[in-house]
């Protein structure tokens, strides 16, 4: 039987995490359409605003900001500017297609999320936060504090928690020059499937040479 | 000594507005030497172009030129010069034309003129070759003493076809070589040095020649800017020149000229063997000793000094008719090789120790790096935090096997793109896709009715709306 | 009517029947389904209604049969009644079985289509036929695609019409007929025209350039661009201008015309798409001035084109080829150094051009693999601190060159079969063995064998518009195809 647009699958979908982005985006897609035909009025609103902002959080769950930019656009506009809960989700959406640190950890720490929209934008700051981190690790070999903590979100305050992360991490902090010297860290979406890449250089290399030769006999 | 009075400067300050130089600060020669090196027009022609560009000398060199513009036939080139000292030095005596002498020369050189003519005309009736042949060169060096060289050089030219001997050839090529250096029509120049490489001659006559013909094809390849090839010209010309081509350039000429063009196009190593120790050549930068000292210390990379002394003969070498136009372009390139020839022992060099080997500041030097690096002239990058100047990165071991990967990759996927690409041009070919014109086969797409139609190139009708103009059916 | 149920009940014998039985099955369902009025298909069944006793994953042709009848009997009422179950069924219908009622589906598909558009609910209509595409062999160019995609573009449903552009066309419908055919096929309509081809490679080329994948939109453009025909639509002249544009995004410079274009696809291009090649040309020469005015001078063009949203991009891009060009002759610069320089060219005000945007600028580009750099600040107190870029080669994540690696591998693998397969079909093609007699003919007779059906050339063949070949000798059938059977 199909599932059906009503807040408390939404909220069974949020609360499971297990369900990897990839799926729970599928899951909400199939319900597009019962949203899309659905009227907008005082009974609906609470369903069709979770919905459409849970499916936007799934998406950027999924780092596809291009497709919740294009959902968004989907949403009736008045709609999308006259809901406090899409007036949120939207503002977020816009911090991060426009990569403004700042205003994107303040929205999702503080705004007024719904029950049902809160446990992903907990999992979205998590994913967000070491997402970033693994990017400062790769980027910078030598950044202040004051600007990691800007990227991670963390305030005032909070830097010398931050440090102790970061060092834990494996990062290096220079107490005299009183920088933080980012060492690379693996990217967990590289570390997935390890077995599927060849051990050995000779592995590799044999690999090489075969798709060379394929190609050149062709 | 620079003239700061009132019809100087405004003379000058004109001639700037049009876009000529003006060299203000004066040369390092002393004008009485130096143009002593020469006779003839070109003695002329170097005062007229010091007294046009060098405000400190004008006058100086003007009324020189006057003085020997009087021992000469050549009115046209008084008028001028008297004309042009007017306006700088209005009291001087030599700014009053000198009317009496002008309608004298005048009246004599017409008569010559009629004179000549008057007898090549009955040697073209005699039909007697070598007469001809004389006749046509006494008129040709009448013109030519008279500043008409346009007629000069036709006159020459039209001795050609009377020439039995190859010493007849040789003559005239040779005078109309002069003329058309003075023309700058080098291109004549050219083929006439060739004329005269064809003529065969002994090694004697090869001898005596060889100074001219290597000086006048220097001068040609200066003039187009083939540096490379200018200095060899120079480089190779016997030390017999001495002063037998003074009406044209004098060997201290020989050895700038050389010696510049030399430093702009050949490596240090090269500017060892071919000039410094050249032992013919070495007679030449006799004359020239800082051109020596210069090109001694570019190959010993003290490029600084080497550049200083360059900058201290600039306003020479500007004055000088041949260089004039190159000084800028010889003396950029010089110092690009510089750059370029210190860099190359370096995998890294900072960038305060070449400012310092190179007179000037970092910042400036950056500059010019950067614009060099540009254009490909410099293989390098600029480390600006740690202010360096590295080699471009050479391929690491663990480099390299990223490279391979990458490459092979690359490889990869542009084989897939363009065969998948065949492929679905096959497929469509197949299955009778192809895009077909109004005019095609009985099978025309439906909605498509011929000329005019919509969708087709070069018929009219531009719908507005993108989706709507492909919406078809 | 309860034995015609029946009869229908009993279609599939079993879910696992092999494809021949299948075939002999359904053969002889479609002779009594086709012998049935459709009065009767589309009544009710004892008051119950025929939809609700069969299953449409189950015994989908006699569900195709019904709604398609319903249709044809009640117009637009009763597709609005059915809706639900046709959007039931394109979402679970039994490929194996629809696919020997091919016209028919596609009369439903039609109509369906039709009516999504008409009642302005076309997003409706998104999943349903997303779902039949892929299931209905999606490798296979039909009358769905082209709809579909158009649709997605209407609805802005993009991450669904990739999903379905994203599967490689791995053949086409026959628009010509095959030997031994009537002229026109059934109804006189052809599946698919050549606009349906190059609409749905532009309109796939449109969704990739607003998920930003370029490399894929270029490919989809190349298609169109050097589609083969002898004349040039005006459809590839568009497709050529966003070629341009796209290829500034890509590679900082316009991408080459295919050598395989055709001679009048290149004609109109040289003569209509001046104003992008100008543009084109002040992109690459890095010069901001003249880019920012060629920029200016051409925007109305852009407009007219509905090209506005890539030419601003292209104007983004502008700075970020700078900067990356910067690495030849940078070992490191301060950011401070690469805000001073002039690249900014689409004026968008506030901090835009100054050194922490800058800095924002390049680390998005570090995350998006842009550029190979990295960033580091000279102190801790950000208003003191010197930000500096430093240019390096270092190498991605080995993991990730690996993994990118054995995905082409594996690529390449079954795209050479492909290649083979085409190979295989062309060597056994009516053209080419006629073309083997032809040459063998006016060579005076040399070996039929010597010029070798496995001829690796062959793929070279210039087909020059699919003319006349056929037309000149006698029908002659060689070996049926039965990959072409559809």
């Amino acid at each position: 039987m199909m599932p059906s647009l009503d807040i408390e699958y939404l909220a069974s979908l949020t609360a499971d995490v297990s369900i990897p982005p990839a799926t729970l985006v599928d899951l909400l897609a199939d319900l597009e359409s019962a949203a899309y035909s659905s009227p907008i009025n005082t009974s609906t609103t609470e369903t069709l605003s979770n919905f459409y902002s849970v499916y936007i959080f799934a998406l950027f769950l999924c780092d596809d900001l291009n497709e919740a930019r294009f959902l968004s656009k989907r949403i009736p506009t008045s709609y999308l500017q006259s809901d406090p809960l899409l007036i949120s989700t939207y503002t977020l959406l816009r911090a991060l297609y426009t990569r403004t640190y700042p205003a994107i950890y303040t929205t999702l720490s503080s705004a007024p999320w719904s029950s049902t929209v809160t446990p992903l934008a907990t999992r979205f700051l998590e994913h967000f936060r070491r997402k970033t981190f693994i990017l400062l690790s790769r980027a910078y070999t030598t950044i202040s504090p004051k600007a990691a903590a800007n990227y991670l979100g963390l305030v005032d305050g909070e830097e010398a928690t931050m440090i102790l992360m970061a060092v834990a991490e494996g990062w290096e902090f220079d107490e005299t020059a009183g920088i933080l010297r980012p060492v690379l860290v693996d990217d967990d979406a590289d570390l997935e499937d390890l077995d599927v890449v060849v051990d050995g250089k000779d592995g590799r290399i044999a690999r090489l040479t075969g798709l060379v030769t394929h190609l050149t006999e062709i | 000594m620079a003239s700061t009075t009132g019809p100087v400067q405004a003379f000058f300050g004109h001639r700037k507005s049009e876009g000529s130089l003006v060299v203000s600060d004066p040369p390092k020669f002393d004008l009485e030497s130096y143009i002593s090196n020469y006779t003839g027009r070109t003695q002329v022609e170097r005062l007229l172009h010091i007294g046009l560009h060098s405000p400190p000398l004008c006058v100086e060199a003007l009324k020189l030129a006057i003085k020997a513009l009087r021992q000469t036939s050549d009115v046209p080139r008084y008028k001028l010069t008297v004309e042009n000292i007017r306006k700088i030095a209005p009291d001087d005596p030599d700014a009053a034309m000198d009317d009496e002498w002008v309608e004298k020369t005048s009246r004599r050189v017409a008569s010559n003129t009629e004179k000549i003519e008057a007898d090549l005309k009955s040697y073209k009736h005699n039909l007697i070759k070598e007469s001809i042949r004389m006749g046509h060169e006494d008129l040709g060096n009448h013109f030519y003493a008279s500043g008409d060289l346009v007629n000069a050089f036709k006159s020459y030219s039209r001795m050609r076809d009377f020439c039995t001997a190859p010493k007849h050839i040789l003559d005239m090529s040779l005078q109309i070589i002069r003329v058309c250096i003075e023309q700058g029509n080098y291109m004549s120049v050219q083929s006439h040095i060739s004329k005269i490489r064809n003529l065969s001659r002994t090694s004697e006559e090869e001898e005596a020649l060889k100074p001219k013909l290597c000086v006048a094809m220097g001068l040609t390849q200066l003039a187009s800017g083939a540096f490379r090839d200018a200095a060899k010209s120079f480089l190779e010309c016997p030390p017999t020149l001495g002063a037998s081509y003074n009406d044209v350039i004098s060997s201290n000429d020989v050895a700038i000229y050389g010696g510049l063009c030399a430093l702009a196009s050949m490596e240090r190593g090269q500017l060892k063997k071919e000039v410094l120790d050249n032992n013919d050549f070495r007679n030449f930068l006799e004359l020239e000793p800082q051109m020596r000292k210069a090109i001694s210390y570019f190959h010993t990379a003290k490029y600084s000094n080497c550049l200083q002394i360059l900058e201290e003969y600039k306003n020479d070498y500007h004055l000088d008719i041949h260089l004039q136009k190159h000084v800028n372009r010889l003396y950029e390139m010089i110092r690009s090789k510089g750059i370029v020839q210190y860099f190359i022992p370096f995998s890294c060099v900072t960038l305060s120790s070449m400012a310092e080997a190179f007179a000037t500041s970092e910042k400036t030097l950056e500059k010019e790096l950067v614009g060099m690096i540009g254009k490909g002239i410099l293989d390098a990058r600029i480390d600006t935090k740690n202010r360096f100047v590295a080699q471009l990165l050479t391929a690491k071991e663990a480099d390299l096997r990223t490279a391979v990967h990458r490459d092979t990759l690359a490889m990869a996927q542009n084989y897939e793109r363009t065969t998948r690409m065949r492929l679905m041009r096959m497929n469509i070919i197949r299955a009778g896709l192809e895009v077909r014109g109004p005019k095609g086969g009985p099978n025309l797409p439906p909605g498509v009715t011929g000329q005019g139609s919509q969708g087709w190139v070069g018929h009219t009708g531009r719908t507005q709306g993108f989706m709507e103009r492909f919406h078809m059916g | 009517m309860e034995k015609l149920v029946d009869i229908f009940l009993n279609f599939p014998s079993s879910p696992t029947l092999s494809d021949s039985e299948l075939y002999k099955q359904a053969t002889s369902l479609l002779n009594t389904l086709n012998k049935t009025p459709a009065t009767q298909l589309a009544s009710n069944v004892n008051g119950t209604d025929l939809l609700t006793v069969l299953n449409p994953a189950v015994n989908s042709l006699v569900y195709l049969y019904v709604l398609v009848a319903r249709m044809d009997l009640g117009g637009r009422n009763a597709l609005d009644a059915t809706w639900n179950n046709v959007v039931l069924f394109l979402e679970t219908f039994d490929p194996r079985q629809v696919r020997h009622a091919h016209d028919i589906f596609r009369r439903l598909f039609e109509a369906f289509y039709a009516h999504a558009v008409d009642t302005q609910k076309p997003l409706l209509a998104i999943r349903p036929v997303k779902k039949a595409l892929v299931r209905y062999n999606p490798t296979r160019f039909s009358f769905m695609h082209t709809s579909f995609i158009r649709l997605c573009l209407l609805t802005k449903c993009y991450r669904d019409g990739a999903a379905v552009l994203d599967i490689d066309l791995v053949e086409f419908p026959y628009v010509k007929s095959k030997p031994g055919e009537p002229e026109n096929p059934v109804g006189g309509r052809k599946e698919v025209t050549y606009q349906d081809v190059l609409c749905y490679f532009l309109y796939g080329g449109m969704i990739y350039m607003g998920l930003k994948e370029w490399r894929r939109a270029a490919d989809f453009l190349t298609y169109i661009v050097a589609c083969p025909g002898n004349a040039c639509s005006a459809m590839q002249v568009e497709a050529y201008k966003k070629y341009i544009l796209v290829g500034l995004l890509l590679d900082g410079k316009p991408l080459p015309m295919p050598k395989v274009t055709s001679a009048a696809a290149v004609r109109a291009y040289k003569a209509l798409t001046k104003p992008y090649e100008a543009f084109a040309l002040a992109f690459k020469s890095g010069n901001t001035d003249l880019f920012r005015q060629e920029a200016a001078l051409l925007s109305d063009v852009f407009r007219q084109d509905g090209n506005t949203g890539l030419a601003v991009q292209c104007m983004d891009v502008f700075r970020r080829m700078q900067i990356i060009a910067l690495r030849d002759t940078y070992v490191t610069l301060s950011v401070e150094e690469i805000s001073k320089k002039d690249l900014e060219v689409v004026g968008r005000g506030g901090d835009v051009g100054g050194k922490e945007e800058t800095e924002g600028v390049v680390l998005g580009m570090i995350e998006r693999d842009e550029i190979r750099a990295s960033l580091s600040h000279s102190g801790p107190d950000l208003k003191t601190s010197e930000t500096t870029v430093h240019f390096h080669n270092n190498p991605l994540s080995e993991l990730r060159n690996l993994r990118a690696l054995e995905s082409q591998i594996s690529r390449t693998i079954s795209l050479t079969k492909q290649v083979k397969a085409m190979d295989r079909k062309l060597g056994l093609s009516k053209e080419y063995i006629q073309y083997i007699n032809r040459l063998a003919k006016t060579a005076g007779g040399s070996s039929l064998l010597s010029m070798g059906a496995g001829d690796p050339d062959a793929m070279d063949f210039d087909y020059g518009g699919g003319t006349g070949w056929a037309d000149d000798e006698p029908e002659e059938t060689i070996m049926q195809d039965f990959d072409d059977e559809i």
